[in-house]
């Protein structure tokens, strides 16, 4: 039990390092950088070095015990930059997912509807235009038309962002295609996954969380632009960084939850006990709504 | 299992859809995956060139191989078709892609796929 303790607490440092104060103490050298040397002298390097040999020679005076306090004081100052910053984490998240006030989203959500079923149009032109059996150039073309209906969106646009669209599309195909409703059905679905996917699952979530986090850290640095004008470039270095790693972490993330709903939307209307659990054959939709109205008892 | 041959065997297999890739990104790319063709020939190692080539480090690299790729393409565009529950009429439904399944209007039964 003590080697799990250890084990424990050396991962937890481990966090509390990559998490909070290492990101913390690089914004806490910028905020420095910033007071320091303001907008005007931005790039002076002249400047740069007179405060850090100002600075260190004010560190070695002081007596030990002092400086140790400041080492203390900067790294919970760092942590604390940290702590807000992840608090923030919250809103980003809502933001990339489109999870905005209704008046705010709904006309977003009109256009990028339009601009998706205008897609869908081009792809079924093509399609009436050329019908099967078709030569190699035409399925090319098809395809490639296919290809942009689904990486804008991959089933009709519901939310205002196009992360918010690749989880609404797993709702919307479990709903339209099984029936199932997965504001109630994911928990039960999650507890009857084997290990493996709920593990593949975790790590994808995962990925998107740090991605969450690294976009956030993108607002302390933006907001320090406006005392020194390279903590904007950072920021929106971040920002960017940040937004790309999570628009692959959610791919991941939807493509599995859309696979897991395939492959085990049945076992769960099994084990609801509305279909026969040694049954076979994709979900019906009259099947899984029958599981909804279990799983949602009217509400 | 030795994972250089683990690396060799996801290259053999998949090494048309990496130069279809490869194709669509820049001509260092395209110059790498020839590089690696020719260590693959040689039975020389792959695997550190291949994480070149995907930007992962060797772990991701493997699993990349073996799940990634194959499905990075635009794949075959699927048609869908529905038509009348009991073939009474000869009403045909396209619903938009991964969109709700079309019902008849009259007994409210969902439309067969064709």
């Amino acid at each position: 039990m003590g080697g799990f303790f250890q084990e424990l607490a050396k991962v937890l440092a481990q966090r509390w390092v990559s998490l909070l104060a290492l990101p913390g103490a690089f914004f806490i050298a910028a905020a420095w950088l910033a007071v320091s040397l303001g907008h005007s002298r931005a790039w002076d390097h002249a400047l740069l070095v007179q405060r850090v040999n100002a600075a260190t020679t004010t560190l070695t005076k002081l007596p030990v015990g002092l400086q140790v306090l400041g080492v203390v004081a900067l790294l919970a100052a760092a942590a604390g930059v940290g702590l807000v910053v992840q608090a923030l984490a919250g809103v980003t998240r809502r933001l990339w997912l489109g999870q905005w006030p209704h008046w705010l989203a709904a006309p977003l959500v009109r256009r990028r509807r339009a601009r998706w079923h205008r897609l869908v149009a081009k792809r079924r032109r093509l399609e009436e235009d050329s019908p099967e059996p078709r030569a190699q150039v035409d399925h090319d073309r098809i395809d490639a038309a296919a290809d942009r209906v689904n990486r804008m969106a991959m089933a009709e646009p519901g939310r205002p962002t196009w992360m918010g669209d690749r989880v609404h599309a797993v709702e919307s195909v479990a709903l339209h295609r099984g029936g199932l409703d997965l504001a109630f059905g994911w928990p039960r679905l999650w507890l009857l996954l084997p290990e493996t996917t709920r593990t593949e699952l975790g790590n994808a979530h995962a990925a998107f969380a740090a991605a969450v986090a690294t976009g956030t850290w993108a607002v302390p640095y933006l907001l320090l632009g406006t005392s020194w004008w390279p903590a904007a470039l950072m920021g929106v270095a971040t920002g960017v960084t940040g937004w790309a790693r999570a628009r692959s972490a959610i791919t991941d993330l939807s493509s599995l939850a859309e696979a897991a709903v395939d492959l085990h939307g049945r076992e769960l209307a099994a084990a609801l006990g509305v279909v026969d659990p040694e049954g076979s054959g994709p979900l019906t939709v009259a099947e899984g709504e029958r599981a909804t109205n279990l799983m949602r008892k009217g509400r | 299992m030795d994972v250089e041959r683990a690396a060799l065997t996801s290259l053999c297999r998949e090494v048309d859809a990496l130069r279809e890739e490869a194709r669509r990104h820049s001509l260092d790319r395209e110059q790498l995956l020839d590089r690696i063709l020719t260590e693959a020939r040689s039975r020389r190692p792959v695997l550190g060139l291949l994480s070149r080539l995907l930007g992962a480090d060797t772990d991701t690299t493997l699993r990349a191989l073996g799940a990634g790729l194959p499905g990075m393409g635009p794949g075959r565009a699927r048609e869908e078709r529905f038509s009348c529950p009991d073939g009474a009429c000869d009403r045909t439904e396209v619903p938009p892609p991964a969109g709700a399944l079309p019902r008849c209007r009259v007994t409210g039964h969902p439309m067969r796929p064709v």
